[in-house]
């Protein structure tokens, strides 16, 4: 087992299409390829994507209820390369459902809460994620946690990692990603989708985004990925900094789950000997991929490779 | 056909330090009747299934009898499972147990589970890693195919 990627607070995700939503009415639908129901949740999808790339990964995560034991299901019917470990708490697993109108060009979200996770049954995570740590070689780290779980606990799991030499991959936001970072984790991609302020300076020019790159590069992390205008990625090593960029405009399909997808693009780098730039491009070509397509699939290698001619570079001098 | 190819891929165990109260607890939520019992490193160590604690709690003449009807107090078991209950699952295990590779043929697994009457059975990769469990079922669609 190379990879092990570790969801806290997993997600089903429901996605309802219809021609022209109505609040108040009733809407039957009748075709099947309307309905898509998906186990979501950042570690997940990185396991998702991974199994796409042909690679093998452990999914560890806490779920419950009848929605969590639909969610592990469907991962193990799906995703051939996922070798999942859960823990199941007394409460449901978050579910998010979408309605999407394609007349009215809209999406109405409906986010259910996740679980409540008690100090015994952290302790018992733990305790797994050390177990299955041991045999990893890479670490993907993401998303909320559940309630009952305190905002340090990446913190934690990145100083176990690190103590049995594991690469961690860090893609969180706000106040778990404040803590997460001072325990340096190997690779961090700040997750600003809801909030644009990282470790409390807000971030608004591309300057402002190498600034607090490198602020994180001198606490002792090796990489730092920023998502820059939606369409532009901002890589930081301590010896290079470059901007990614999209050399055609593509139509996008989708935008959810891109982040995940470009991790996965990189996990497939790094564990192909490639250096941190090299593993960056396949980590951003997989995000194009997987922009191209409506659902979470970026169309396995051979898809990836196609995202690998939309990617351009631009070294910025600093 | 390999094991492989049609086991479950889901290391869910109890550690053998876990109690009998939360395997009971494991057991409902996932629906089911038994797990591989691992140490912190994974490895396989025994198997614990609902039987083994129906088995513990029951007065042992039971077996002999043919009817509740013959229960003294149904209260007994309540009260011995309340003992038992914050005891590790390891004082209940079954310690040498039988398990699969995932390099073996679909047509060992079967001998294997239908010699021992076994629910399901561990199944262990190169390393000797807990890497799944192959149940009955998972058997039977392998065949189907």
């Amino acid at each position: 087992m190379d990879v092990l990627t570790v969801t806290l607070n997993p997600a089903l995700d429901r996605v309802i299409e219809v021609d022209d939503l109505q609040v108040g009415n009733i809407h039957r639908i009748f075709d099947p390829t309307k309905i898509h129901i998906s186990p979501g949740g950042k570690g997940i999808n990185v396991s998702i994507y991974l199994d796409q790339l042909g690679i093998k990964s452990v999914a560890l995560g806490v779920v419950g209820g009848l929605t969590g034991r639909m969610f592990h299901m469907k991962l193990k019917r799906d995703h051939d390369r996922i070798t999942t470990s859960f823990l199941y708490v007394e409460d449901e697993t978050r579910e998010n459902m979408s309605v999407v109108d394609r007349k009215g060009n809209t999406i109405t979200e409906f986010n259910l809460p996740g679980p409540e996770v008690d100090e015994k049954h952290l302790n018992l995570f733990m305790k797994k994620y050390v177990a299955l740590l041991s045999r990893a070689k890479i670490c993907v780290i993401g998303g909320t946690v559940p309630t009952g779980v305190p905002l340090d606990i990446y913190n934690v799991m990145i100083e176990e990692a690190k103590r049995l030499n594991v690469t961690t991959i860090v893609n969180v936001h706000g106040e778990l990603l404040t803590h997460a970072v001072k325990a340096k984790p190997t690779i961090v991609k700040p997750d600003i989708r809801g909030s644009k302020i990282v470790m409390g300076k807000s971030l608004k020019t591309l300057e402002d985004y190498v600034d607090s790159a490198k602020e994180m590069l001198k606490m002792g992390i090796k990489m730092v990925i920023y998502s820059f205008e939606v369409k532009n990625d901002l890589v930081v090593t301590p010896e290079w900094t470059y901007l990614f960029k999209m050399k055609t405009k593509l139509k996008s399909e989708n935008l959810l789950g891109v982040g995940d997808a470009y991790i996965a693009g990189l996990i497939y780098g790094m564990l192909n000997e490639k250096d941190f730039l090299e593993s960056a491009r396949y980590g951003m070509a997989a995000a194009i991929a997987d922009e191209l397509t409506k659902e979470k699939d970026i169309g396995g290698v051979e898809g990836m490779n196609n995202g690998l001619k939309f990617v351009g570079l631009e070294r910025i001098s600093t | 056909m390999r094991v492989i190819d049609f086991m479950e891929k889901d290391v869910t165990a109890i550690f053998i330090d876990e109690t009998v109260e939360e395997f009971i607890h494991a057991c409902v939520r996932q629906l089911r009747s038994g797990m591989p019992v691992v140490n912190s490193e994974m490895y396989v160590i025994g198997v614990v299934t609902e039987s083994d604690i129906i088995h513990a709690i029951i007065p042992s003449y039971m077996e002999m009898l043919h009817s509740t009807a013959f229960i003294p107090d149904t209260n007994l078991v309540k009260k011995r499972l309340d003992e038992i209950k914050n005891e590790p699952i390891s004082n209940y295990m079954t310690k040498k147990v039988d398990v699969l590779k995932t390099t073996d043929t679909l047509l060992s697994a079967a001998t294997l589970v239908i010699k021992r009457g076994y629910r399901f059975v561990p199944v262990i990769d190169e390393e000797d890693h807990l890497a799944g469990i192959a149940t009955r079922a998972n058997l039977l669609e392998a065949l189907l195919k």
